[in-house]
């Protein structure tokens, strides 16, 4: 027996499309620039961690945060007394999640992020410049 | 011209963050690895490794960046899963190794032995980042158990106060103290509690030491041909000179202007405020950021009488400008007192220390705290008191206003200026005491709790602090294994003194 019920389920894999539509949309971007593909990363990030319009922010941690901290049950602020590093390497919930969603960007776009900036991509405006870089370089 | 000597407030922990990445090359799970999909892909490992550098740094620079802390550029290295090391890492490690003077090293699993072969080729200590799990005990167990120094914190708060006391530690390394003896320039007929070694003290504390001859020193007081002093004939010397008394009589004129209470001569107090540009002329073409030279040695040949100074007054202005400055040869106080102001960076003072003595519980009379000292304070138990009239204005930091102050001749026919500073009116402030035995193998960091003062108006030696210890006997059982001269700092530093201590790989008496 599943433990969402099947309105929940629904909500999930229509977000889930819709994150992958965006993906879609980003990766067939004719000309890259961060008007035309920013409105594409806010509805990916905020389909693929099942926020609502209100949720989005320009921070994507801030974001990432929110989804944690609903899944957990707490508030946003309670987030790292509550997501603990449980693994040997010592990876968070939230910077899973975090590294998900870039290495998906990373694979629909056919991009690598510079790993000595890939920990500084926190906001949706300067993922869009550095995607842009990258895009327009290649 | 030989190169200046930083003053130790001006010194800074070079602190290197350290990041070890761990990348797997390949996709599997095992014991110490597990994880699902991309979890465990080489392209996962290098954003989640660089996100934990990214938190170290950002814990380095909200923890470390402190007046005590200069950081240098954090570094980012990797290890693989071949688990190889790699010499160009290690020489990467150490890049700026020379101005080093602690590593800190964030790391997970499969990386410790990366951090004790560093800490084998390097000679800095390495310390484990704070709340790191598991890495803290396994690295410097291992590191330590090799001779090596190695440092684990529990939280960040006892990291920065260790590193406070680290920092202290370098300025004794980079303190070359000038003195002027007469006879012998390992002690003086007044300070038989200061080292017993100078040679030892280098040794274990790594200060220098740069000698001149009292007479040479005293010669330079006269402002005349420098190449016609009698201890030196035909040298040039450094001799203070028309340019140098604009400045001598600069600094008399603000010192009196900014008294609250002036008992001297401007004539009188300038021939004191001679001895200390001499000697900050001194430090400079000697390199040194110390100062002492003994009382009784030179008062006994007559000198001070007849260029009619004491020394009081270069002690007190150097103490508040950062270079300690010790009263009567007294080593052991001279390198305490640099402990002291580098700990708080506030001036320290030092001064002969004794206990009150009591009769049927209220406190007693006793060489220069008086009756009239004592009447509001004469039934606090445990009362001691330290005295010396070498205060300063800069008690409460080098940085805050300075203090207001009185001045009084030394001598009673008005020659030797001195500052006085009222204590009994920062009665309630804590103070920290500290002192090494004279044999250099341990030292006495005690606490106080201010009382009361006396001798603010009156000549001579009297200028005291009365203040409590906790257990008087106590004290002066410990106190007897480190000497008379006890110098003071205001505020509770004995946390870091004790850190400090054990740093220096010295025996801890506290009190």
């Amino acid at each position: 027996m599943s433990i969402l019920d099947s309105s929940k389920k629904e909500e999930l894999l229509r977000s889930h499309r819709a994150a992958e539509e965006a993906l879609e949309r980003l990766a067939a971007t004719k000309t890259f620039s961060p008007k035309a593909i920013i409105p594409h990363l806010q509805a990916f990030f905020v389909n693929k961690l099942s926020l609502k319009e209100e949720d989005m922010s320009d921070s994507i941690e801030d974001m990432v945060r929110l989804n944690v901290a609903r899944s957990l049950s707490v508030n946003p602020e309670q987030v790292h007394l509550a997501d603990l590093p449980s693994k040997c390497g010592g990876v968070t919930e939230f910077m899973n999640k975090k590294i998900l969603l870039f290495l998906a960007l990373q694979k629909a776009l056919e991009i690598t992020f510079p790993p000595e900036e890939v920990a500084y991509l926190n906001t949706i405006t300067k993922m869009a410049d550095t995607i842009c870089l990258l895009k327009n370089k290649s | 011209m030989i190169k200046a000597a930083k003053r130790g407030i001006d010194m800074k922990l070079n602190v290197k963050p350290i990041y070890i990445g761990l990348i797997h090359e390949y996709v599997f799970e095992g014991p110490c690895r597990f994880g699902q999909g991309e979890e465990l892909t080489k392209e996962f490992e290098i954003i989640a490794n660089r996100q934990f550098d990214k938190e170290f740094k950002e814990d380095i620079q909200k923890h470390l960046n402190i007046r005590e802390i200069n950081i240098l550029e954090p570094l980012y290295v990797e290890r693989y899963d071949n688990m190889l090391t790699d010499e160009a890492l290690m020489e990467k490690m150490a890049e700026d190794d020379d101005i080093v003077d602690l590593y800190v090293i964030g790391l997970e699993i499969a990386r410790g032995d990366l951090v004790i072969e560093f800490g084998q080729r390097t000679t800095k200590p390495v310390a484990v980042v704070p709340e790191n799990c598991c890495m803290i005990a396994e690295c410097i167990a291992a590191m330590r158990s090799r001779g090596l120094e190695a440092y684990g914190y529990m939280t960040w708060e006892e990291a920065v106060t260790h590193m406070k006391a680290l920092r202290v530690r370098k300025v004794l390394r980079n303190t070359v103290a000038l003195l002027a003896p007469r006879w012998n320039s390992n002690n003086s007929k007044a300070s038989d509690a200061t080292f017993v070694s100078l040679e030892y003290v280098t040794q274990v504390l790594g200060t220098r030491f740069r000698v001149v001859s009292a007479h040479e020193l005293m010669d330079q007081l006269r402002n005349v041909d420098p190449t016609t002093n009698p201890t030196m004939p035909g040298i040039k010397a450094n001799n203070l000179n028309d340019e140098d008394w604009k400045e001598i009589n600069k600094i008399t004129d603000d010192l009196i202007a900014s008294a609250d209470d002036c008992a001297m001569e401007k004539e009188a107090l300038a021939k004191s405020v001679a001895g200390y540009c001499l000697v900050q002329k001194l430090l400079k073409v000697y390199g040194c950021n110390a100062f002492s030279m003994p009382c009784p040695d030179i008062c006994a040949s007559r000198r001070l009488n007849e260029e009619q100074l004491t020394f009081c007054l270069t002690h007190s202005l150097n103490n508040e400008q950062g270079i300690p400055s010790a009263c009567e040869y007294d080593l052991n106080a001279l390198l305490s007192l640099q402990i002291l102001n580098n700990i708080a960076y506030k001036a320290a003072y030092m001064g002969n220390t004794n206990p009150i003595l009591y009769e049927n519980g209220i406190a007693q009379p006793r060489r220069v705290v008086t009756e009239e000292h004592l009447k509001d304070i004469k039934t606090e138990p445990n009362l001691y008191f330290t005295f010396h009239s070498t205060p300063n204005r800069k008690l409460k930091g080098f940085d805050a206003p300075a203090e207001s102050y009185g001045i009084q001749p030394f001598a009673h026919s008005g020659w030797g200026g001195t500052l006085r500073y009222d204590f009994a009116k920062d009665a309630g402030q804590v103070i920290t005491m500290f002192r090494f035995s004279p044999d250099c193998k341990k030292a006495f960091v005690a606490k106080g709790t201010i009382k009361g003062s006396g001798g603010y108006d009156e000549p001579n030696c009297t200028m005291s602090v009365i203040f409590q210890v906790e257990d008087q006997k106590d004290f002066f059982n410990k106190q007897i294994n480190f000497g008379n001269h006890m110098p003071l700092v205001y505020g509770d530093y004995t946390k870091e003194l004790i850190m400090l201590v054990e740093a220096l790989g010295l025996e801890v008496v506290t009190a």
